[in-house]
């Protein structure tokens, strides 16, 4: 305990923890979206803070492992102790306030939540694959500075050789699932989500077992007088991270999915829109979007009647007599998007099939029909006509007839051709 | 018969092929036994060999009239030594009782003892009042006490100090001298030098090494009356050159 307490008083990892917990919480803000108040957003803040938080864990740890080594090593011979467990207690005691930092922005971030009333909550496995990713980062740190000694380069070294090893895994052809071991791969821990929970206990597995693989190396258990139990201690190590990579592999690496919690709030009538808590405040410019998209859709099976936010993939399920509609954030864009996102789905563009090898032009005459139709109906420009006013688009002119139409005119128009326009079978020359 | 508290039995130490010791065998006993010998002799082989006598290739070592194994055995061997290596460094940012504490971690002393036993290890090499200042900021005779204090804070009862007074101005070695002979009692402490005089102001016997074996084992009144020349201001350091220069020309003959 003595050792331990020792260990930490004159570590530099006191002031690293700091400058740790400043690094989290400020990337958890600044991921913040406007008008949201979300946890996955401050996840997603913490998600991306690894790779930095690494780096300086990394070259922190190697220089306090550099100028411990020496002194330690001399006192080894003649020591009761071994160096491995000397080691490993130094390493826990220069980590210590690393971590401390981290759980301090955890505390910070749960604080700030509850006072301001953040929707939903972090997943407690992927918190902890955030710990073990900067235990991590800190055993890799702590063995280069093992082996380099007091030396000025070993800091630097420590951290640049993480952030090499880092963008190594991101380039390298490698599998999905192992680019996504280190966890910003994936910051999309995005609206409301459903963690996969065995990716995580995988990631957890994988980043304990090479820490304590990195500590053993350097902690000299190798040496003949513990050959034997470094021995095993390897072997189960090894067990356990191949384990834990497999793991990752077998999932894909995915550790986040859409998921609808249905923990909705609703308002309106027609449409009655019921979005999840934590998106209320898009309530009333969302309703103002629909109202005018059911003003020039009256009539037509376009209608929207009931809307339930919802996220593609995992749990894309509304109520039977529901339609869904995505948000990613609540911008004007956004917005926007989110409706044309829920033409698209409901309307013609999903019957138009621009995938297929052997395109004519009458298809490629037909989506631009539909696409044009669309940006009417929702005031969101897929196919682009607004950026590429000079260009020689299929169909510029009727686009700009058709956005001169008033609702009633369009609407009119859209209930004598809403067959073709829903089938995708609407010509260029249909449009007025 | 007084039992020796410390022996190696046939002892053969090699660094790397060459060997540097071939059958040594010897005892150390309570007191102050200087280990003498030119530069490269094989003093520090001959400390690692003890420190570590799990690595030793051939021989044994024994403390107690018991052979020191592996395992437990090492352990509990350690727990009853203290070491002061050759280049003794000191931890960044620790004070010095601090780094005594340490080294009592290390040596296995129980954790409620460890405060209070380096404060008294503090006290008997006379740094009683400087146990809050860092090691850093010490003077080189001070750190070097801050050293065998470490070496002494489990009241082991074997020490080996490996040229302790290297670099040490004589007021400085007077210091640690003393410090020294103050706990010579019950315990077997070896201290590895090439300074005669050390021998001269504390040895109770005197081992002279060269060559892979040992030339002399006796009191230091015996090897100061191997001097040639009467008129040298330190006879113990006349009798070690007449020893070692008569042991030169036997070897050339």
């Amino acid at each position: 305990m003595r050792a331990y307490v020792l260990s930490i008083r004159h570590s530099s990892t006191l002031f690293l923890g700091i400058l740790i917990a400043v690094t989290c919480v400020s990337l958890a803000f600044a991921t913040r979206r406007d008008g949201l108040n979300l946890w996955p957003d401050l996840v997603t803040g913490l998600s991306q803070s690894s790779v930095y938080t690494g780096v300086l864990a990394a070259g922190f740890c190697a220089w306090e492992a550099g100028r411990w080594v020496g002194p330690a090593t001399a006192r080894m011979p003649g020591a009761f102790r071994i160096a491995s467990v000397a080691r490993i207690i130094h390493f826990v005691g220069v980590v210590t306030p690393i971590v401390l930092g981290f759980l301090a922005s955890l505390v910070t971030l749960a604080v700030y939540g509850l006072v301001t009333g953040t929707y939903g909550a972090p997943s407690l496995p992927w918190l902890l694959v955030l710990v073990c990713a900067i235990v991590a980062a800190s055993a890799l740190g702590y063995a280069i500075g093992v082996v380099g000694g007091r030396r000025w380069y070993v800091a630097p070294l420590g951290a640049v050789l993480f952030f090499v090893l880092y963008v190594l895994v991101q380039i390298l052809p490698l599998p999905y699932g192992v680019r996504s071991l280190y966890p910003v791969i994936l910051n999309m821990d995005s609206e409301f989500v459903r963690h996969i929970e065995t990716t995580m206990w995988g990631q957890i597995a994988a980043f304990l077992a090479a820490s304590a693989a990195l500590l053993l190396i350097v902690g000299g258990g190798w040496r003949r007088s513990s050959r034997k139990h470094f021995g095993i201690a390897i072997v189960v190590i090894g067990i356990i991270g191949i384990g834990g990579v497999s793991l990752v592999q077998s999932t894909n690496g995915q550790y986040v999915t859409g998921f609808n919690s249905r923990d909705f709030a609703c308002s309106g009538d027609i449409p009655e829109i019921c979005l999840n808590k934590g998106y209320v405040s898009a309530m009333p410019e969302l309703a103002r979007r629909f109202e005018s998209l059911n003003e020039k859709s009256e009539g037509t099976a376009l209608t929207a009647t009931l809307i339930e936010q919802n996220v593609e993939g995992i749990g894309d399920e509304p109520s039977a007599n529901a339609r869904s509609v995505y948000i990613e954030g609540i911008s004007e864009l956004d917005l926007s998007f989110a409706i044309s996102r829920y033409v698209g789905k409901y309307g013609g563009g999903a019957a138009c099939n621009l995938a297929s090898v052997d395109i004519d032009q009458d298809e490629i005459d037909q989506f631009f029909a539909v696409s044009i139709v669309d940006t009417w109906l929702t005031g969101y420009d897929a196919a682009g006509y607004a950026s590429n006013e000079n260009s020689e688009m299929p169909g510029r002119a009727q686009f700009e007839r058709f956005m001169k139409l008033t609702p009633a005119e369009g609407n009119e128009w859209l209930r004598e051709n809403f067959t073709a326009y829903s089938q995708c079978e609407l010509q260029l020359t249909d449009l007025p | 018969m007084t039992i020796p508290i410390l022996s190696t039995r046939r002892l053969s130490l090699y660094r790397g092929r060459r060997c540097v010791y071939a059958d040594l065998s010897f005892s150390l006993y309570e007191g102050v036994t200087v280990l003498l010998g030119p530069n490269g002799a094989g003093k520090t082989t001959l400390l690692d060999a003890l420190v570590s006598p799990d690595r030793v290739k051939a021989g044994q070592v024994l403390l107690d009239d018991e052979i020191v194994g592996g395992g437990k055995q090492l352990q509990t061997f350690h727990s009853r030594l203290g070491h002061m290596p050759q280049h003794w460094q000191h931890f960044s940012g620790f004070t010095a009782q601090e780094s005594v504490e340490y080294a009592a971690w290390l040596k296995n002393v129980p954790s409620r003892g460890i405060r209070a036993a380096a404060a008294e290890a503090l006290s008997l090499v006379g740094l009683a009042e400087q146990g809050k200042s860092r090691v850093s900021r010490m003077s080189g005779g001070m750190r070097q006490r801050v050293g065998l204090a470490e070496a002494l804070v489990n009241d082991p009862k074997v020490v080996l100090l490996d040229e302790p007074t290297v670099g040490l101005d004589p007021a400085q070695r007077a210091a640690f001298r003393e410090a020294l002979r103050a706990r010579a009692k019950g315990r077997a402490i070896l201290l590895s030098t090439h300074l005669t005089d050390d021998a001269q102001a504390i040895a109770d016997r005197v081992l002279v090494v060269d060559k892979g074996r040992i030339l002399f084992d006796g009191p230091p009144a015996s090897l100061a009356a191997l001097a040639v020349d009467t008129s040298a201001p330190n006879p113990l350091e006349a009798g070690y050159l007449a020893l070692v220069a008569e042991d030169s020309e036997a070897q050339v003959s």
